[in-house]
């Protein structure tokens, strides 16, 4: 093969790349059903480009049984004011987080994808579209459920799950940017400050599309009824 | 065809040996071009740094705009210039423009990864949160192994690194790297760039350190030992190569030395000082001395090592004491800040200042020389320097627009004025 055929080869590698990635992105866009999740927003960098960042309160979850973790409870908001709301869900088909516990069972967890199923929550606002939240996370999906696929960022021995899911970021007009509120940060011994998570802004939901293996986009956001994609 | 560096001394030392005489001396000079020498040779990089900072610039202009172009434009756009540029890179190589054809196939490169940015942001999903610099660095590595391409190869082993360090915060190991890696080793075989090489070997080691990372978890105790015995092994391994002459060496094992110092100071430093031992070194506040005075000496022997020093392997060693300089200054920073109460910024700026200083010393010496080698190492001081000051400006994107511009501006005078200095010819 001679030099401008292989570098014919190397751009049709680049556009395969470039094309299928962006094909695999967006499908779940096209063909994924549309749900909404409770959202707060808080500013991105570079700030000039219009950009906000989503925490969704859906990705910090406490698993219970049967996990198969030794679940403490948390400590009460009176010791630790600034303390992180985790939701509670079930953890659903043994034997994902069995073969020990403790450190062993949460470094296996961690960088792995979890699918956290939802349900139906409550209405928006009064006769609006249903809000979802999460009731129980699986290691595969359920068939009969909504699945959101989500990579464990961070757990910890007493059952707190930090997911991250891949949407987090999106330009939003000026005025609803004016609207985030930058996250706590959190300082505790021979750590690094830690951003925390809290509850939902209200009004606020992020729309997702999802297919039924899990996999989502983040399709837009609803900001007091108006949405904005 | 160019003349070769080493040949213009050898053809000094020849004719005093009484090899050859001076007429065939100059009989054989007049097989090559013109010596294009060190100045023309600055003053080409000065063009390629002027046409980055300018694209910086522009790029800085497009992101002041970002959210009023429609997303289809956007993709369309950047297929396009992709396209545009490996087919512009086909018709070079296709005139025998084989460097222009370089140059363009890896800025084809480049803005494939603008362009899995863009697909990317089309459904708001975080880079940081996904492989589009597994992707890209699959990109850069085919087109370097393709064209072929060091300046391609060096990219993807940077970008490789970087999804790396950030696929490392989570387990499984980063198993992806060995799909990209042997295309690495391959393009740096092809393209013979003694740099480009070394960052591949190092590359490797990198990610037997994160691969053992991967296997042992968050076990501080067991962590080190197991890092230490894979680098050893690693290490070992590639210096076998280095030594083997029959079959020739890889490319990329000639810069074994670097690997295992790397390595090794990897193996001892990572685990006793990330995460958790930071913590401690801000509590520890005397530490931070010694380490400055080890980061200052490593800088002096890293500017006199490049300066004076020609071979291969004196070079791989200035390298390493530079990554090691850097290291250990990043290591050092949080504590240094709390025994000295510098701000973040006045430490930028002696970093950057220091890079500078070792920028201008190398392309000195490449000026005088003729060696692309010390010539690669200025320019990415300097780069440091700029990549420096373009994230720690205050201002925003029209600021930092402006500063890039000006910067274009500036290298495209330098050059210019490179490009008029008298061509040391040997005569």
């Amino acid at each position: 093969m001679n030099a401008p055929a292989r570098i014919m080869l190397a751009g049709l590698v680049a556009l395969v790349t470039i094309v299928s990635h962006a094909a695999y992105r967006v499908w779940p866009g096209w063909h994924g059903v549309e749900i909404y999740l409770p959202a707060s927003m808080y500013p991105a960098d570079p700030a000039d480009l219009g950009y906000i960042r989503i925490d969704l309160p859906a990705e910090r979850l406490r698993v219970e049984a049967p996990l198969g973790l030794r679940v403490v409870p948390l400590q009460s908001a009176a010791n630790e004011p600034q303390a992180e709301l985790f939701q509670p869900v079930r953890g659903v088909g043994a034997p994902w987080a069995s073969g020990g516990e403790g450190a062993a069972t949460v470094q296996r967890l961690r960088g792995r994808d979890l699918f956290v199923q939802l349900e139906p929550d409550r209405p928006m606002w009064p006769a609006g579209p249903v809000s979802m939240r999460p009731v129980s996370v699986s290691r595969t999906p359920i068939a009969s459920a909504t699945n959101l696929a989500g990579h464990v960022n961070r757990v910890d021995e007493r059952g707190h799950f930090w997911l991250t899911f891949d949407s987090h970021q999106m330009p939003v007009p000026p005025e609803v940017a004016a609207r985030a509120k930058p996250l706590d940060r959190v300082r505790e011994p021979n750590r690094p400050p830690t951003a925390r998570g809290r509850a939902a802004d209200p009004g606020t939901f992020a729309i997702f599309r999802v297919l039924p293996s899990g996999r989502a986009v983040l399709a837009g956001l609803l900001v007091d009824g108006k949405r904005i994609e | 065809m160019r003349l070769p560096h080493r040949l213009g001394r050898e053809l000094d030392a020849w004719q005093r040996d009484g090899l050859i005489s001076d007429d065939q001396r100059r009989a054989i000079l007049a097989r090559y071009d013109p010596v294009a020498s060190a100045s023309s040779q600055v003053s080409t990089t000065l063009i390629a740094l002027a046409i980055l900072a300018a694209g910086a610039g522009f790029l800085s202009l497009l992101a002041w705009n970002w959210n009023a172009i429609p997303p289809l434009v956007k993709i369309g756009g950047a297929i396009a210039g992709v396209t545009g540029s490996y087919a512009a890179a086909a018709m070079k190589a296709r005139a025998g423009k084989v460097q222009h054809a370089e140059w363009l196939a890896f800025f084809g490169a480049l803005l494939s990864g603008g362009a899995l940015l863009v697909g990317a942001e089309m459904v708001h999903v975080d880079p940081e949160r996904t492989d589009i610099a597994l992707l890209w660095s699959i990109v850069l590595a085919s087109t370097a192994w393709l064209t072929p391409s060091a300046l391609s190869a060096g990219t993807a082993t940077v970008v490789l690194v970087w999804w790396m360090l950030v696929a490392a915060g989570s387990q499984p190991a980063p198993w992806a790297f060995l799909l990209v890696w042997p295309m690495l080793a391959a393009a740096v075989e092809r393209a013979k760039n003694r740099y480009a090489a070394g960052g591949v070997a190092i590359a490797f080691g990198c990610w037997a350190f994160f691969f053992t990372n991967g296997v042992w978890g968050d076990r501080v105790g067991a962590m080190p030992v197991a890092a230490f015995v894979v680098a050893l092994l690693s290490g070992a391994w590639l210096d076998a190569l280095a030594h083997t002459d029959d079959p020739p060496r890889p490319a990329f094992a000639r810069a074994t030395p670097a690997l295992v110092v790397v390595l090794l100071s990897l193996v001892w430093l990572l685990p006793s000082s990330f995460h958790r031992e930071m913590g401690n070194w801000r509590d520890t506040e005397a530490s931070a001395w010694p380490v400055l005075a080890l980061v200052a000496s490593l800088s002096v022997m890293t500017v006199r090592l490049s300066v004076t020093r020609a071979g291969w392997r004196w070079r791989s060693i200035a390298l390493v004491l530079l990554s090691l300089t850097w290291f250990a200054a990043w290591l050092v920073m949080p504590a240094a800040y709390r025994s000295s109460g510098l701000a973040r910024w006045t430490w930028t700026a002696i970093f950057s200042g220091a890079m500078v200083w070792v920028g201008s010393l190398t392309v000195r010496d490449a000026s005088t020389t003729g060696d692309n080698g010390a010539l690669g190492l200025g320019v990415i001081a300097i780069l440091a320097v700029v990549v420096i000051r373009v994230v720690d400006t205050p201002g925003g994107l029209p600021v930092q627009a402006a500063l890039l511009l000006a910067l274009a501006a500036f290298l495209g005078w330098l050059a210019r004025h490179w490009s008029r200095a008298p061509k040391e010819v040997p005569s």
